[in-house]
Protein backbone atom coordinates (compact mmCIF):
# COMPACT_ATOMS: atom_id res chain seq x y z
CA UNK A 1 0.00 0.00 0.00
CA UNK A 2 1.65 3.62 -1.04
CA UNK A 3 2.18 5.90 2.09
CA UNK A 4 2.97 9.27 1.84
CA UNK A 5 3.65 11.33 4.50
CA UNK A 6 3.26 15.38 3.56
CA UNK A 7 3.84 16.74 6.77
CA UNK A 8 7.44 16.81 7.85
CA UNK A 9 9.70 19.21 9.16
CA UNK A 10 13.49 19.54 8.93
CA UNK A 11 15.79 21.99 10.34
CA UNK A 12 16.53 23.54 13.65
CA UNK A 13 13.01 24.42 14.89
CA UNK A 14 13.05 27.81 17.02
CA UNK A 15 9.58 27.10 18.57
CA UNK A 16 9.75 23.87 19.28
CA UNK A 17 14.02 23.47 20.13
CA UNK A 18 13.49 20.61 17.52
CA UNK A 19 16.43 19.81 14.60
CA UNK A 20 15.27 16.79 12.45
CA UNK A 21 17.62 15.81 9.92
CA UNK A 22 17.18 14.38 6.21
CA UNK A 23 18.84 10.90 7.51
CA UNK A 24 16.36 10.80 10.49
CA UNK A 25 13.74 11.77 8.06
CA UNK A 26 14.48 9.14 5.71
CA UNK A 27 15.67 6.31 8.63
CA UNK A 28 12.05 6.53 10.07
CA UNK A 29 10.11 6.77 6.37
CA UNK A 30 12.42 3.24 4.89
CA UNK A 31 11.41 1.57 8.86
CA UNK A 32 7.80 2.46 8.54
CA UNK A 33 7.45 1.62 5.31
CA UNK A 34 6.27 5.46 3.59
CA UNK A 35 7.20 5.83 0.16
CA UNK A 36 7.16 9.62 -0.09
CA UNK A 37 7.19 12.56 1.65
CA UNK A 38 6.57 16.04 1.25
CA UNK A 39 9.17 18.27 3.43
CA UNK A 40 8.83 21.70 4.62
CA UNK A 41 11.02 23.93 6.84
CA UNK A 42 10.99 23.83 10.73
CA UNK A 43 9.88 27.07 12.07
CA UNK A 44 12.33 29.98 11.27
CA UNK A 45 12.26 33.70 12.65
CA UNK A 46 14.34 35.28 9.50
CA UNK A 47 13.82 35.79 5.95
CA UNK A 48 16.99 34.14 5.31
CA UNK A 49 16.54 31.46 7.57
CA UNK A 50 13.37 30.45 5.65
CA UNK A 51 14.99 30.49 2.40
CA UNK A 52 17.84 28.62 3.86
CA UNK A 53 15.48 25.95 4.40
CA UNK A 54 14.15 26.01 1.03
CA UNK A 55 17.35 25.49 -0.13
CA UNK A 56 18.04 22.27 1.93
CA UNK A 57 14.88 20.62 1.31
CA UNK A 58 15.50 21.74 -2.49
CA UNK A 59 19.08 19.67 -1.96
CA UNK A 60 17.45 16.90 -0.27
CA UNK A 61 14.83 16.40 -3.50
CA UNK A 62 17.31 16.50 -5.47
CA UNK A 63 19.33 13.37 -3.83
CA UNK A 64 15.43 11.82 -3.57
CA UNK A 65 13.37 13.07 -6.16
CA UNK A 66 10.72 10.49 -6.41
CA UNK A 67 10.63 10.42 -2.74
CA UNK A 68 10.86 13.71 -1.18
CA UNK A 69 8.93 16.64 -2.11
CA UNK A 70 9.70 20.71 -1.35
CA UNK A 71 6.37 22.08 0.75
CA UNK A 72 7.74 26.54 1.23
CA UNK A 73 6.65 28.05 4.20
CA UNK A 74 7.45 31.42 5.00
CA UNK A 75 6.14 34.26 7.32
CA UNK A 76 3.38 36.35 5.10
CA UNK A 77 4.23 39.56 7.46
CA UNK A 78 7.44 39.53 5.63
CA UNK A 79 7.92 42.19 2.91
CA UNK A 80 4.86 41.31 0.20
CA UNK A 81 7.36 41.32 -2.57
CA UNK A 82 9.88 38.92 -0.93
CA UNK A 83 7.54 36.75 -0.10
CA UNK A 84 5.81 36.66 -3.73
CA UNK A 85 9.27 36.01 -5.13
CA UNK A 86 10.04 33.60 -2.55
CA UNK A 87 7.28 31.13 -3.05
CA UNK A 88 7.60 31.47 -6.75
CA UNK A 89 11.29 30.67 -7.17
CA UNK A 90 10.33 27.37 -4.57
CA UNK A 91 7.22 26.08 -6.68
CA UNK A 92 8.73 27.40 -10.20
CA UNK A 93 12.78 27.07 -10.07
CA UNK A 94 12.48 24.62 -7.02
CA UNK A 95 9.83 21.94 -8.06
CA UNK A 96 8.26 22.81 -4.26
CA UNK A 97 4.42 20.90 -4.36
CA UNK A 98 2.65 22.96 -1.87
CA UNK A 99 2.70 25.85 0.47
CA UNK A 100 2.34 26.02 4.21
CA UNK A 101 0.87 29.16 6.44
CA UNK A 102 1.23 29.06 10.23
CA UNK A 103 -1.13 30.95 12.35
CA UNK A 104 0.88 30.13 15.14
CA UNK A 105 4.43 30.96 14.08
CA UNK A 106 3.77 33.30 11.28
CA UNK A 107 1.21 34.82 14.08
CA UNK A 108 -1.31 35.36 11.75
CA UNK A 109 -4.77 35.86 12.32
CA UNK A 110 -7.01 35.37 9.74
CA UNK A 111 -9.40 38.55 10.30
CA UNK A 112 -6.23 40.70 9.09
CA UNK A 113 -5.42 42.01 5.40
CA UNK A 114 -2.84 39.99 5.11
CA UNK A 115 -3.65 36.78 5.71
CA UNK A 116 -4.99 37.24 2.11
CA UNK A 117 -1.20 36.91 0.63
CA UNK A 118 -0.72 33.07 1.18
CA UNK A 119 -4.13 32.05 0.00
CA UNK A 120 -3.67 34.81 -3.40
CA UNK A 121 0.07 33.13 -4.21
CA UNK A 122 -1.32 29.44 -3.93
CA UNK A 123 -4.06 30.51 -6.58
CA UNK A 124 -1.61 32.24 -8.72
CA UNK A 125 0.74 29.22 -8.37
CA UNK A 126 -1.34 26.87 -8.81
CA UNK A 127 -0.60 24.87 -5.38
CA UNK A 128 -2.20 23.23 -1.97
CA UNK A 129 -1.94 25.38 0.79
CA UNK A 130 -1.60 23.57 4.15
CA UNK A 131 -2.82 25.81 7.25
CA UNK A 132 -1.71 24.54 10.37
CA UNK A 133 -4.56 24.09 12.83
CA UNK A 134 -4.56 23.89 16.93
CA UNK A 135 -1.76 25.16 19.00
CA UNK A 136 -1.62 29.13 18.96
CA UNK A 137 -5.49 29.63 19.55
CA UNK A 138 -7.00 31.41 18.46
CA UNK A 139 -5.34 32.22 15.62
CA UNK A 140 -4.61 28.56 14.82
CA UNK A 141 -8.68 28.20 15.10
CA UNK A 142 -10.08 26.56 11.55
CA UNK A 143 -13.49 28.40 11.63
CA UNK A 144 -11.48 31.68 11.96
CA UNK A 145 -10.10 30.95 8.20
CA UNK A 146 -13.95 30.15 6.77
CA UNK A 147 -14.95 32.75 4.76
CA UNK A 148 -11.09 33.16 3.36
CA UNK A 149 -11.56 29.57 2.40
CA UNK A 150 -14.77 30.25 0.96
CA UNK A 151 -13.64 32.98 -1.07
CA UNK A 152 -10.51 31.27 -2.46
CA UNK A 153 -12.89 27.89 -3.31
CA UNK A 154 -10.59 27.29 -6.05
CA UNK A 155 -6.85 26.67 -4.01
CA UNK A 156 -6.76 23.24 -2.05
CA UNK A 157 -6.89 23.35 1.91
CA UNK A 158 -5.40 21.10 3.91
CA UNK A 159 -5.80 21.73 7.10
CA UNK A 160 -2.97 20.04 8.82
CA UNK A 161 -3.60 18.35 12.84
CA UNK A 162 -7.80 18.40 11.61
CA UNK A 163 -8.28 21.37 13.76
CA UNK A 164 -7.06 19.19 16.69
CA UNK A 165 -6.33 20.33 20.27
CA UNK A 166 -10.46 18.90 21.24
CA UNK A 167 -11.03 21.78 18.66
CA UNK A 168 -11.66 19.04 15.36
CA UNK A 169 -15.16 19.45 15.17
CA UNK A 170 -14.26 22.73 13.98
CA UNK A 171 -12.24 21.20 11.43
CA UNK A 172 -14.79 18.81 10.18
CA UNK A 173 -17.69 21.76 9.72
CA UNK A 174 -15.03 23.40 7.28
CA UNK A 175 -14.72 20.37 5.06
CA UNK A 176 -18.59 19.25 5.30
CA UNK A 177 -18.63 22.67 3.71
CA UNK A 178 -15.98 23.30 1.54
CA UNK A 179 -15.26 20.56 -0.55
CA UNK A 180 -11.53 22.38 -1.18
CA UNK A 181 -11.00 21.44 2.13
CA UNK A 182 -8.57 18.36 2.99
CA UNK A 183 -8.53 16.79 6.58
CA UNK A 184 -4.94 15.82 8.01
CA UNK A 185 -4.13 13.50 10.48
CA UNK A 186 -0.91 14.42 12.53
CA UNK A 187 -0.67 14.98 15.79
CA UNK A 188 -4.29 15.66 16.64
CA UNK A 189 -5.65 14.83 20.19
CA UNK A 190 -5.28 11.06 20.11
CA UNK A 191 -8.50 9.77 19.45
CA UNK A 192 -9.14 6.90 16.61
CA UNK A 193 -12.78 7.59 17.09
CA UNK A 194 -12.47 11.13 15.34
CA UNK A 195 -11.11 9.56 12.17
CA UNK A 196 -13.91 7.42 11.52
CA UNK A 197 -16.11 10.11 12.51
CA UNK A 198 -14.10 12.37 9.33
CA UNK A 199 -14.59 9.06 6.97
CA UNK A 200 -18.41 8.76 7.59
CA UNK A 201 -18.74 12.39 7.44
CA UNK A 202 -16.51 13.49 4.54
CA UNK A 203 -15.21 10.58 3.46
CA UNK A 204 -11.83 8.49 2.95
CA UNK A 205 -10.97 10.82 -0.11
CA UNK A 206 -10.48 14.09 2.21
CA UNK A 207 -8.53 12.35 4.68
CA UNK A 208 -4.72 12.04 4.55
CA UNK A 209 -2.23 10.65 7.37
CA UNK A 210 0.80 13.07 7.94
CA UNK A 211 3.16 12.62 11.13
CA UNK A 212 4.44 16.21 11.35
CA UNK A 213 7.41 14.44 12.77
CA UNK A 214 9.88 10.82 12.37
CA UNK A 215 8.74 10.16 15.95
CA UNK A 216 4.82 10.16 15.28
CA UNK A 217 5.21 8.47 11.67
CA UNK A 218 4.80 4.97 13.33
CA UNK A 219 1.90 6.41 15.71
CA UNK A 220 -0.27 7.81 12.81
CA UNK A 221 0.26 5.03 10.61
CA UNK A 222 -1.49 2.62 13.62
CA UNK A 223 -3.69 5.01 14.52
CA UNK A 224 -5.19 4.89 10.77
CA UNK A 225 -4.97 1.33 10.44
CA UNK A 226 -6.65 0.76 13.40
CA UNK A 227 -9.47 2.80 13.01
CA UNK A 228 -12.23 0.68 11.69
CA UNK A 229 -11.23 1.75 7.99
CA UNK A 230 -12.17 -0.44 5.29
CA UNK A 231 -8.98 -1.45 2.50
CA UNK A 232 -10.10 1.06 0.02
CA UNK A 233 -10.26 3.81 2.85
CA UNK A 234 -7.20 2.89 4.55
CA UNK A 235 -5.46 3.34 0.82
CA UNK A 236 -6.72 6.65 0.22
CA UNK A 237 -5.95 7.62 3.92
CA UNK A 238 -2.60 6.65 3.88
CA UNK A 239 -1.34 7.32 0.20
CA UNK A 240 -4.13 8.26 -2.02
CA UNK A 241 -5.98 11.31 -1.39
CA UNK A 242 -2.06 13.31 -0.71
CA UNK A 243 -1.66 12.22 -3.93
CA UNK A 244 -3.94 13.29 -5.89
CA UNK A 245 -4.26 16.99 -3.36
CA UNK A 246 -0.57 17.48 -4.27
CA UNK A 247 -0.65 16.55 -7.46
CA UNK A 248 1.90 13.83 -7.10
CA UNK A 249 0.78 11.10 -9.78
CA UNK A 250 3.83 9.58 -11.42
CA UNK A 251 6.30 11.52 -9.69
CA UNK A 252 6.71 8.94 -7.21
CA UNK B 1 -0.82 -4.41 32.62
CA UNK B 2 -3.78 -2.15 34.19
CA UNK B 3 -6.14 0.48 32.26
CA UNK B 4 -6.60 3.17 34.73
CA UNK B 5 -9.95 4.01 33.40
CA UNK B 6 -13.08 2.52 31.74
CA UNK B 7 -16.76 3.42 32.45
CA UNK B 8 -19.48 0.68 32.85
CA UNK B 9 -23.25 0.93 32.01
CA UNK B 10 -25.31 3.16 30.10
CA UNK B 11 -24.04 6.94 29.88
CA UNK B 12 -26.61 9.61 30.24
CA UNK B 13 -24.42 12.17 29.06
CA UNK B 14 -22.62 10.58 25.70
CA UNK B 15 -24.86 9.01 23.22
CA UNK B 16 -24.36 5.58 22.22
CA UNK B 17 -22.32 4.73 25.04
CA UNK B 18 -23.71 1.67 27.19
CA UNK B 19 -20.87 -0.62 28.51
CA UNK B 20 -21.57 -4.08 29.70
CA UNK B 21 -18.93 -6.52 32.27
CA UNK B 22 -19.09 -8.61 29.34
CA UNK B 23 -17.74 -6.22 26.90
CA UNK B 24 -15.46 -5.31 29.15
CA UNK B 25 -13.85 -8.38 30.27
CA UNK B 26 -13.66 -9.35 26.46
CA UNK B 27 -11.25 -6.06 25.54
CA UNK B 28 -9.40 -6.60 28.35
CA UNK B 29 -8.58 -10.24 27.68
CA UNK B 30 -8.13 -9.54 24.05
CA UNK B 31 -5.63 -6.31 24.87
CA UNK B 32 -3.91 -8.54 27.60
CA UNK B 33 -4.91 -6.20 30.44
CA UNK B 34 -4.89 -8.01 33.93
CA UNK B 35 -6.55 -5.22 35.19
CA UNK B 36 -9.39 -2.42 35.03
CA UNK B 37 -10.22 0.59 36.87
CA UNK B 38 -13.86 0.50 36.88
CA UNK B 39 -15.97 3.99 36.71
CA UNK B 40 -19.36 4.48 36.55
CA UNK B 41 -21.44 6.07 33.33
CA UNK B 42 -22.14 9.23 33.55
CA UNK B 43 -25.83 10.58 35.09
CA UNK B 44 -26.50 13.86 36.16
CA UNK B 45 -30.38 13.20 36.64
CA UNK B 46 -30.99 11.76 39.62
CA UNK B 47 -29.43 10.24 42.76
CA UNK B 48 -31.58 6.77 41.64
CA UNK B 49 -29.23 6.66 38.09
CA UNK B 50 -26.24 7.17 40.06
CA UNK B 51 -26.58 4.42 43.02
CA UNK B 52 -27.85 2.35 40.32
CA UNK B 53 -24.41 2.66 38.23
CA UNK B 54 -22.55 2.70 41.56
CA UNK B 55 -23.61 -0.39 42.88
CA UNK B 56 -23.45 -2.26 39.44
CA UNK B 57 -19.70 -1.16 39.48
CA UNK B 58 -19.41 -2.59 43.00
CA UNK B 59 -21.11 -5.97 42.09
CA UNK B 60 -18.39 -6.03 39.32
CA UNK B 61 -15.40 -5.86 41.80
CA UNK B 62 -17.09 -8.33 44.29
CA UNK B 63 -17.34 -10.82 41.03
CA UNK B 64 -13.82 -9.82 39.92
CA UNK B 65 -11.76 -9.43 42.78
CA UNK B 66 -8.37 -10.06 41.23
CA UNK B 67 -9.23 -8.19 37.88
CA UNK B 68 -11.93 -5.00 38.38
CA UNK B 69 -10.91 -2.32 40.72
CA UNK B 70 -13.74 0.03 41.30
CA UNK B 71 -14.24 3.78 41.59
CA UNK B 72 -17.78 5.53 42.89
CA UNK B 73 -18.87 8.88 41.08
CA UNK B 74 -21.53 10.87 42.85
CA UNK B 75 -23.00 14.52 42.14
CA UNK B 76 -20.25 16.28 43.71
CA UNK B 77 -23.13 19.26 44.29
CA UNK B 78 -24.34 17.86 46.69
CA UNK B 79 -24.55 19.01 50.01
CA UNK B 80 -21.99 17.64 52.75
CA UNK B 81 -23.52 15.07 54.90
CA UNK B 82 -24.81 13.27 51.99
CA UNK B 83 -22.22 13.35 49.55
CA UNK B 84 -20.11 12.23 52.56
CA UNK B 85 -22.42 9.41 53.35
CA UNK B 86 -22.44 8.23 49.61
CA UNK B 87 -19.53 7.80 49.09
CA UNK B 88 -18.48 6.38 52.40
CA UNK B 89 -21.28 3.28 51.66
CA UNK B 90 -19.44 3.20 48.52
CA UNK B 91 -15.91 2.90 50.21
CA UNK B 92 -17.55 0.50 52.77
CA UNK B 93 -18.66 -1.98 49.78
CA UNK B 94 -15.14 -1.80 48.35
CA UNK B 95 -14.45 1.15 45.93
CA UNK B 96 -11.39 2.65 46.12
CA UNK B 97 -11.66 6.15 44.74
CA UNK B 98 -13.77 8.75 44.07
CA UNK B 99 -14.52 10.30 40.28
CA UNK B 100 -15.12 13.75 40.02
CA UNK B 101 -16.26 15.50 36.31
CA UNK B 102 -16.85 19.43 36.31
CA UNK B 103 -18.46 19.00 32.78
CA UNK B 104 -20.94 16.51 34.24
CA UNK B 105 -21.75 18.23 37.17
CA UNK B 106 -20.76 21.45 36.73
CA UNK B 107 -18.72 21.05 39.22
CA UNK B 108 -16.57 24.68 40.67
CA UNK B 109 -13.57 23.76 42.56
CA UNK B 110 -13.42 26.83 43.75
CA UNK B 111 -16.99 26.49 45.41
CA UNK B 112 -17.65 25.18 48.53
CA UNK B 113 -18.15 21.73 46.91
CA UNK B 114 -14.52 21.57 45.74
CA UNK B 115 -13.64 21.89 49.52
CA UNK B 116 -16.61 19.42 50.27
CA UNK B 117 -15.15 16.73 47.72
CA UNK B 118 -11.62 17.15 49.31
CA UNK B 119 -12.93 17.01 52.60
CA UNK B 120 -14.55 13.83 51.75
CA UNK B 121 -11.77 12.18 50.05
CA UNK B 122 -9.45 13.36 52.79
CA UNK B 123 -11.65 12.02 55.80
CA UNK B 124 -12.16 8.35 53.83
CA UNK B 125 -8.16 8.06 52.44
CA UNK B 126 -9.44 7.68 49.12
CA UNK B 127 -7.91 8.82 46.25
CA UNK B 128 -9.70 11.71 43.70
CA UNK B 129 -9.71 10.94 40.18
CA UNK B 130 -11.02 14.38 38.77
CA UNK B 131 -11.60 14.77 34.86
CA UNK B 132 -9.51 17.84 33.45
CA UNK B 133 -9.43 19.92 30.35
CA UNK B 134 -13.66 19.51 29.89
CA UNK B 135 -16.51 21.05 30.74
CA UNK B 136 -14.10 24.66 30.58
CA UNK B 137 -13.60 26.87 32.52
CA UNK B 138 -14.30 24.47 35.37
CA UNK B 139 -12.45 21.90 34.40
CA UNK B 140 -9.06 23.69 34.03
CA UNK B 141 -6.51 21.65 36.44
CA UNK B 142 -5.05 25.22 38.07
CA UNK B 143 -8.61 25.83 39.30
CA UNK B 144 -7.57 22.99 41.81
CA UNK B 145 -4.51 24.27 42.84
CA UNK B 146 -5.39 25.71 46.37
CA UNK B 147 -7.28 21.99 47.28
CA UNK B 148 -4.29 20.19 45.46
CA UNK B 149 -2.04 22.66 48.22
CA UNK B 150 -4.30 22.25 51.08
CA UNK B 151 -5.03 18.34 51.36
CA UNK B 152 -1.53 17.21 50.49
CA UNK B 153 -2.32 13.80 51.87
CA UNK B 154 -5.03 13.17 49.21
CA UNK B 155 -3.57 11.55 45.98
CA UNK B 156 -5.10 13.83 43.02
CA UNK B 157 -5.55 12.30 39.67
CA UNK B 158 -6.04 14.66 36.72
CA UNK B 159 -7.93 12.43 34.36
CA UNK B 160 -7.38 13.43 30.53
CA UNK B 161 -4.24 15.29 31.52
CA UNK B 162 -3.80 17.61 28.34
CA UNK B 163 -7.52 17.61 27.14
CA UNK B 164 -8.14 20.89 25.32
CA UNK B 165 -4.58 21.78 25.37
CA UNK B 166 -4.22 22.09 29.21
CA UNK B 167 -1.39 20.31 29.55
CA UNK B 168 0.58 23.07 30.65
CA UNK B 169 -1.67 23.39 33.40
CA UNK B 170 -1.56 20.10 34.64
CA UNK B 171 2.41 19.95 34.40
CA UNK B 172 2.18 23.12 36.47
CA UNK B 173 0.61 21.23 39.43
CA UNK B 174 2.06 18.39 38.90
CA UNK B 175 5.40 20.38 39.54
CA UNK B 176 4.07 22.14 42.61
CA UNK B 177 2.20 19.60 43.92
CA UNK B 178 3.68 16.13 44.97
CA UNK B 179 -0.01 14.29 45.23
CA UNK B 180 -1.11 15.29 42.00
CA UNK B 181 -0.86 12.08 39.18
CA UNK B 182 -1.19 12.40 35.69
CA UNK B 183 -3.77 10.11 33.59
CA UNK B 184 -3.10 9.96 29.82
CA UNK B 185 -7.05 8.85 28.50
CA UNK B 186 -8.05 11.28 25.45
CA UNK B 187 -4.89 13.64 26.41
CA UNK B 188 -1.41 14.20 25.95
CA UNK B 189 0.37 13.00 22.29
CA UNK B 190 3.21 10.39 22.68
CA UNK B 191 5.73 13.33 23.14
CA UNK B 192 3.83 14.62 26.16
CA UNK B 193 3.56 11.66 27.21
CA UNK B 194 7.30 10.77 27.74
CA UNK B 195 8.10 14.37 28.57
CA UNK B 196 5.47 13.58 31.52
CA UNK B 197 7.70 10.74 32.94
CA UNK B 198 10.86 12.14 31.98
CA UNK B 199 10.03 15.55 33.84
CA UNK B 200 7.70 13.92 36.90
CA UNK B 201 8.46 10.26 37.15
CA UNK B 202 6.93 6.68 35.59
CA UNK B 203 5.72 6.68 38.96
CA UNK B 204 2.96 9.64 38.64
CA UNK B 205 2.06 8.30 35.37
CA UNK B 206 -1.04 6.28 34.65
CA UNK B 207 -2.38 4.35 31.45
CA UNK B 208 -6.41 5.15 30.78
CA UNK B 209 -8.46 4.84 28.03
CA UNK B 210 -11.85 6.09 28.96
CA UNK B 211 -13.97 4.20 26.02
CA UNK B 212 -13.59 0.88 25.09
CA UNK B 213 -12.41 1.70 21.62
CA UNK B 214 -9.17 3.82 22.99
CA UNK B 215 -7.83 0.24 24.57
CA UNK B 216 -5.47 -0.46 22.11
CA UNK B 217 -4.32 2.96 21.88
CA UNK B 218 -3.83 3.35 24.55
CA UNK B 219 -1.52 0.37 24.89
CA UNK B 220 0.37 1.24 21.72
CA UNK B 221 1.23 4.45 23.11
CA UNK B 222 2.84 3.51 26.13
CA UNK B 223 4.52 0.75 24.50
CA UNK B 224 5.99 3.06 21.84
CA UNK B 225 6.39 6.83 23.26
CA UNK B 226 10.38 5.78 24.23
CA UNK B 227 10.17 5.31 28.35
CA UNK B 228 11.91 2.64 29.23
CA UNK B 229 10.52 -1.09 30.11
CA UNK B 230 11.01 -0.41 33.93
CA UNK B 231 8.92 2.96 33.38
CA UNK B 232 6.11 1.15 31.15
CA UNK B 233 5.49 -1.16 33.79
CA UNK B 234 4.93 1.87 36.26
CA UNK B 235 2.82 3.77 34.14
CA UNK B 236 0.75 0.68 32.40
CA UNK B 237 0.42 -0.83 36.00
CA UNK B 238 2.33 -0.13 39.38
CA UNK B 239 1.28 3.49 39.19
CA UNK B 240 -2.60 3.35 39.68
CA UNK B 241 -1.78 0.18 41.85
CA UNK B 242 0.42 2.50 44.08
CA UNK B 243 -2.46 5.30 44.48
CA UNK B 244 -5.60 2.68 44.54
CA UNK B 245 -3.34 1.50 47.52
CA UNK B 246 -3.23 -2.05 46.22
CA UNK B 247 0.45 -2.90 45.43
CA UNK B 248 0.18 -6.27 47.09
CA UNK B 249 0.29 -8.09 43.97
CA UNK B 250 2.34 -6.13 41.73
CA UNK B 251 4.64 -8.39 41.01
CA UNK B 252 1.82 -9.86 38.94
CA UNK B 253 2.72 -6.63 36.75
Amino acid sequence: MLIVDPHVHIGHDTTWDSNRTEDEVLGKMDETGIQAAIVQPAQFVTFEDYKTGHNRIYDFHLKHPKRIFGMFSMNPHFDEEMYRKEAERCIRKLDFVAMKLTPLTHIMSAGVKRARLPFEVARELKVPLMIHQGTGLPFSAATTFYPLIREFADVTIVLAHSGTTDNEMEGLFLAKRCPNVYLELSVRTPNIDNIRLFAREVGASRMMFASDSPDEMAHVIWECSHSGLNEEELAMVLGGTAVRAFQLEGRI
Amino acid sequence: MIDAHLHLGEDLIFDGVDTTEEKILEEMDRCGLEGAVIYPANSNVSLEAERERNERVAAFCRQYPERIYGICQLNPNYEREMYQAEVEKYKEKGLLGISVNPQVYGWDPHSHHGQIVFETAARLELPLFIAVGVGLPLGQPLRLYDLCQAYPQVPVVLVHADKSYCGHQCETLAGECANIYLETSLGPNMRLLKKYVDRYGADRVIMGSCTMTQVEHSIYMHEHCGITQEQKKWTMGKTIKKVLGIERGMEKC
